[in-house]
């Protein structure tokens, strides 16, 4: 059954499929055959891929899975179909800016209602002493301004929406 | 004149308030906790005798709201406060607050903070009692000739705004046709951030080594070094990886610097806890500034030194004399302190936030972590993105290398990004290992530090181990009837 | 159980024989069903992209689960009609698991002459929709047709089971509580429109499909009308005005995940429980049965053989083993489930036809479904087999056999000749499943015989005036029936008229078995009733 995987800017999908016993996974017609053991007690797992074995650390927290492997950690992100289609393409895919980091919201310049000009500052954010200014990504009109001033946000937080243009 | 401490309260959070609270406790003290609501849920909240909440316009005003705490170290029958590292530390007003309030400032005098503070002001205490500075040319001292005065020094030379600090509208000049434009681009730079445009030039050192030195004086005027410690492996002006002994000086630098540390320290008269930052290059070093608390990075010293920084500062904080003298004070072996930080290398360093999924810290020889997180614990953007520092202590440096390794590569830590895997790079690479460190090493070698994307197997193990976790995914897989999955893909 | 002792001699020449024949059989299937699935020519396949859509194999990939078997039936439906251009009859069919449920698919081929529907294509079409009522399988239309191939409308409009019947099927399906869900990727014009007016749910993919009962050209031609596809029976027209279509995607793969997504909400039928144990492989490989049996109708083999490489362990509980021996009747597993066979070793007798009607009862009182493997040239003829009643015996086969509640499936493995195709549950008893080996042969009565019978006829004719034929001309009456008969009675020839459910390579026979096993428990049955027995 098919998922979409991000990791750290990859995408990839696959699906997951009972084999024998198990389970196999899929990726791109490459198929393994794949087994996870239950946790020891410190909670690492021995993961196998094919021939290989892994010990892993792994934490599965919403859409989130936490993997510690051959000592790196990695953030998989899944995501099923449906919501891959819905979020892609159309005019009103990005009605919204979200925070590409997280901090705190310095100034905000417009209010809902505003006209506003592609590149126009809409508003400024603050992270790690580095400030960063969010522009409009086209011509439009605000429809809503999700932070205040002093707010602080973590990343791909809703800061800045534009009205949806009418589809022609 | 000595006076039992009872009640300490600690004005401060995460890691360093439990390092804090945990020598408080030892030394068979009160500690008493201040504690905004986002840290409800940390260590040194609920190791504390008593944890008080504080509220503020952002969380970090909360620990800078000098009044309130004073009004809880009050309420909760508390003689001392301890201000840590960082918000209220460097605050003379607040520390002559704590003083009026009947309380014990556990930190150096109020007039120490304040010289020390103003940059300029120490810079020339400093210069005139005969410790080196930079060679520098000041504008204030003569407006009219500063440029020639500045030409004179020769190149490099560092342009620094007078009112300036962090780093901020500092530019270098290498190439001397170029100075009066720089000079004027400066001045407008210092002018925007800090509204003042004066300036002072210093000699600049290329690939400028950070050594500085831990200090502690007592009040009957006692002064001892405690060597010396390298912070030169930094990012944009903060510190990642610090160590002691530093392997750039010889024996008789090393005494150099430490003696001018501590002389500095007694020319100020100097009480409890200070370190004395010093740039180092080319055989020569120069006072920077001094810090007037207790540092970050101040566990390097204790593990080879074998003392309790904070027992020391409680003790000087109650009057008692320092016991022991510089002769007293040795170097054992090799110690390295690495600061975890919430930050994703791959994303260049920016702040990551999320909950601490889990967290397990190795057994490794000579391994101390000072943590101020645990699992569960959610960590937001609104504060400081350190989480923990690892330290080890080694026989040498290699040793404590090789056990640093360990420690970065056997702690598991799901749930945000961190630098952990980012840091173990660093102390891999052949110059680190050479110690041929200084502060722009992490950008020289910033593309041969970076982390390597995953290969094409470990991608594979990743998806598999996020499709055998997922539950719902599995319940997919398993709802096709069994003698569908028996017969698998076949067509016929 | 016992497991059935092969007397097969691997290396005997007969064997090697057999097995090199039947291979290149089974190769040219392969291949044959390959062209048919796969080789389509370059105009069409550009035009497929030109136009946005995904190829009928691709679809399919996306809405199966991955990882799990497809049934494809009749692949091979018109290879001998319309001059061979419209492979599948431009209609994809078969048995597939979504969202871990069993349903069956009828899926328009665009690929294939725009998806135009020949007679051929609403015959299979109206065989798919049978096969779910009559197994109550959930189904999935994949909708892309440029409508009914007009030259031909005479073969697929008036009569009873021709185009009307599949939207009368769609809506018994209806009545029965099976559910469809419609695909809509392409145009469904006039009738075709009924296909996701009749589904219960029905996705539409906006740009490349619609639903109208006249398109633009032909409402332009009635009212004068000017209007586009998409006003006419656009997606955001019915998803949004109309309620035609239910489900709105920006795309067939989002239109694909979305069928995934509806089935997966369905209920899961109840089955019948039958008696099952683990399934476990055959004792025997299955691959000896490319040895086992002549690719010649006319040659004899022990069809107990063939039954030790389709059935678990390969055992076999003989019922009668003694008694009628030219009809082979037992107990076995098959895939876990247990079933009741039925086998000819040879021509149907008085003893086996009796055999055959009681074991047929058996089965049924005991809940057992039937397999019927058929290789029969008929039943005895003969003045003493009549006067012992084998009319009558033959006749009480058929009306066990026809009267039974349990399913039954059938697998012509050799010949299936006369009368014996029909006491052994050929097309017209309604097995739920028939499949046929590839060379395979099917017609009222054997090539040879036919033409002697017609020249016998023939010879007698001239007799009566006194004429005589020459060997020529007897070659010349001979020769045509013969060639006649052995086209039209071949493998190739019923899968091509859907006389059957597509033909298998032996191999494949156990998992399609199988599978149409699990499909036939979906529908409940009665108990056993009968007409009258002739004693």
């Amino acid at each position: 059954m098919r998922r979409h995987f991000e990791i750290d800017g990859t995408a990839l999908d696959a699906a997951l499929m009972r084999h024998a016993d198990g389970y196999a996974l899929d990726v791109g017609g490459e198929r393994q055959a794949i087994a996870l053991s239950p946790a020891t007690s410190d909670g690492a797992q021995t993961l196998r891929v094919g021939d290989r074995l892994y010990r892993v650390h792994v934490v599965r927290d919403g859409d989130e899975t936490f993997v510690q492997i051959a000592g790196r950690s990695f953030t998989v992100r899944t995501i099923e179909p449906l919501t891959v289609f819905a979020h892609a393409g159309g005019a009103n895919a990005d009605l919204t800016a979200r925070a590409p980091m997280p901090g705190t919201v310095v100034s905000v310049r417009i209010q809902p209602g505003a006209r506003v000009a592609k590149g126009e500052t809409l508003m400024v954010i603050e992270s790690m002493k580095l400030e960063t200014a969010i522009t409009a990504w086209r011509d439009g009109t605000v429809e809503a301004v999700h932070m205040a001033v002093g707010q602080t946000f973590d990343r791909d937080t809703p800061l800045v929406s534009l009205v949806a243009e009418a589809v022609e | 004149m000595t006076h039992r401490i009872g009640t300490v309260l600690i004005a401060n959070r995460g890691e360093i308030a439990l390092r804090i609270l945990r020598t408080v406790k030892a030394t068979g003290c009160r500690a008493v906790v201040v504690f905004h609501a986002l840290d409800a849920g940390s260590p040194a909240v609920r190791e504390a005798d008593l944890a008080v909440r504080v509220e503020g316009p952002t969380p970090v005003a909360a620990y800078l709201d000098a009044a309130r705490i004073i009004a809880a170290a009050r309420d909760a029958g508390a003689d001392a406060i301890h201000p840590g590292y960082g918000f209220l530390s460097e605050n003379a007003a607040f520390a002559r607050q704590v003083a009026e309030a009947g309380m014990v400032f556990i930190g150096p005098t109020p007039d120490a903070i304040d010289l020390m503070g103003d940059k300029v002001r120490a810079r020339a205490f400093v210069a005139a009692r005969g410790f080196p500075v930079a060679p520098s040319a000041i504008e204030d001292d003569d407006p009219a000739s500063f440029l020639a005065r500045a030409r004179a020094l020769g190149p490099p030379l560092l342009i620094k705004p007078a009112a300036g600090g962090g780093g901020k509208g500092m530019r270098i000049v290498r190439d001397m046709a170029t100075l009066d434009t720089e000079v004027e681009r400066a001045r407008s730079e210092g002018q925007r951030y800090f509204g003042d445009g004066r300036l002072y030039v210093e000699r600049y050192v290329e690939r400028p080594r950070h050594i500085e030195v831990q200090v502690l004086g007592d009040a009957h005027g006692t002064v001892v070094h405690l060597w010396e410690r390298e912070c030169s492996v930094q990012r944009r002006f903060q510190k990642v990886i610090e160590e002691t002994p530093s392997p750039a000086l010889t024996q008789a630098e090393r005494r150099d610097i430490c003696d001018a540390a501590a002389g500095i320290a007694r020319a100020v008269g100097y009480r409890n806890a200070g370190t004395v930052e010093f740039i180092y290059g080319d055989g020569a070093f120069y006072f920077l500034e001094m810090n007037t608390r207790l540092q970050v990075e101040h566990p390097v010293t204790e593990l080879v030194t074998g003392r309790d920084l904070v027992a020391e500062q409680l003790r000087i904080a109650e009057g008692a004399a320092l016991g022991y003298a510089q002769a007293d004070v040795r170097q054992d072996g090799h110690a390295i302190e690495l600061r975890l930080y919430a930050e994703d290398p791959v994303r260049n360093y920016a702040p990551t936030t999320g909950r601490i999924a889990r967290l397990r810290w190795p057994e490794v020889e000579g391994l101390r972590v000072d943590s101020g997180i645990s699992e569960g614990q959610r960590i937001s953007a609104a504060f400081d993105p350190m989480l923990a520092k690892v330290i080890v202590h080694g026989a040498d440096r290699m040793q404590a290398i090789a056990r640093a390794r360990q420690a970065l590569q056997e702690t598991v830590l799901l749930g945000i990004a961190t630098n952990r895997e980012f840091l173990d790079r660093v102390l891999a690479d052949h110059l680190f290992a050479t110690g041929a460190v200084h502060t722009g090493f992490l950008d020289e070698r910033a593309s041969q530090l970076a982390l390597p994307p995953p290969d094409h197997e470990t991608l594979m193990a990743l998806i598999a181990a996020a499709a055998l976790s997922d539950t719902g995914l599995r319940g997919e897989a398993d709802a096709v009837p069994p003698l569908y999955a028996a017969i698998g893909a076949w067509r016929n | 159980m016992r497991r059935i002792e092969t007397r097969i001699d691997l290396r005997s020449e007969a064997f090697l024989a057999n097995r090199e024949r039947n291979l290149a059989l089974a190769t040219e299937l392969r291949e044959a069903q390959r062209r048919a699935r796969f080789e389509r020519p370059q105009r069409d396949m550009e035009r497929l992209r030109r136009q946005n859509k995904l190829f009928i194999r691709e679809r399919l990939d996306l809405l199966l689960d991955p990882g799990t078997p497809f049934l494809e039936l009749s692949t091979l439906a018109a290879n001998r009609a319309y001059d061979g251009e419209v492979p599948g009859a431009g209609i994809v069919s078969g048995i597939g698991i979504v969202a871990g449920r069993e349903v069956i698919i009828h899926a328009d081929d665009a690929s294939v002459k725009g998806g135009a529907w020949y007679p051929l294509s609403v015959k299979k079409i109206v065989r798919t929709l049978d096969i779910a009522i009559e197994n109550r399988l959930p189904v999935i239309h994949l909708c892309d047709s440029a409508g009914g191939f007009l030259p031909l409308q005479s073969e697929f409009f008036a009569d009873r089971y021709y185009a009307g019947r599949i939207f009368r099927n769609q809506a018994i399906l209806s009545k029965l509580g099976v559910p469809q869900v419609a695909v809509v990727l392409g145009h469904c014009t006039a009738g075709g429109a009924y296909v996701p007016a009749l589904s219960d749910y029905s996705v539409i993919v906006r740009g490349t499909g619609a639903i109208f009962l006249g398109g633009p050209p032909l409402v332009k031609a009635a009212t004068g009308e000017d209007v586009s596809v998409d006003e006419l029976g656009g997606a955001d027209m019915h998803t949004q005005v109309s309620g035609t279509a239910d489900y709105a995607a920006g795309s067939e793969q989002e239109a694909l995940a979305m069928a995934r997504d509806i089935v997966a909400n369905l209920r899961r039928p109840q089955k019948m429980a039958i008696e099952q144990q683990a399934p476990e492989p055959p004792y025997y490989d299955p691959a000896e049965l490319y040895g086992i049996v002549p690719p010649d109708t006319k040659v004899q083999f022990d069809m107990r053989e063939v039954i030790a490489r389709l059935v678990d362990g390969s055992r076999f509980h003989e019922y009668q083993p003694t008694y009628g021996t030219t009809l082979v009747c037992g107990y076995a597993h098959l895939w876990g489930y247990r079933i009741g066979i039925l086998a000819n070793n040879g021509v149907l007798f008085n003893d086996s036809s009796l055999k055959a009607a009681h074991f047929i009862q058996l089965c049924d009182k005991n809940r057992t479904p039937l397999l019927f493997l058929q290789n029969i040239t008929g039943f005895m003829v003969g003045r003493d087999y009549e006067r012992r009643g084998i009319t009558k015996d033959g006749a009480k086969m058929i009306m066990a056999q026809a009267g039974a509640e349990v399913p039954k499936v059938t697998v012509i493995v050799s010949g299936s000749f006369g009368a014996g195709n029909y006491g052994m549950a050929g097309r017209a008893y309604d097995p739920r499943f028939l499949f046929f080996w590839p060379h395979g042969q099917i017609s009222v009565m054997g090539a040879e015989q036919a033409a002697n019978v017609l020249t016998d006829v023939k010879i007698r004719q001239l007799a009566r005036h006194g004429g005589t034929l020459s060997a020529d001309q007897i070659a010349a009456i001979r020769d045509p029936v013969l060639e006649d008969y052995r086209r039209e009675s071949s493998a190739w020839y019923s899968t091509s008229q859907m006389w059957d459910d597509g033909m298998l390579d032996p191999v494949d026979t156990r998992n399609a078995l199988g599978i149409a096993l699990s499909c036939a428990l979906n529908a409940p049955w009665g108990d056993p009733r009968y007409g009258v027995f002739r004693m």
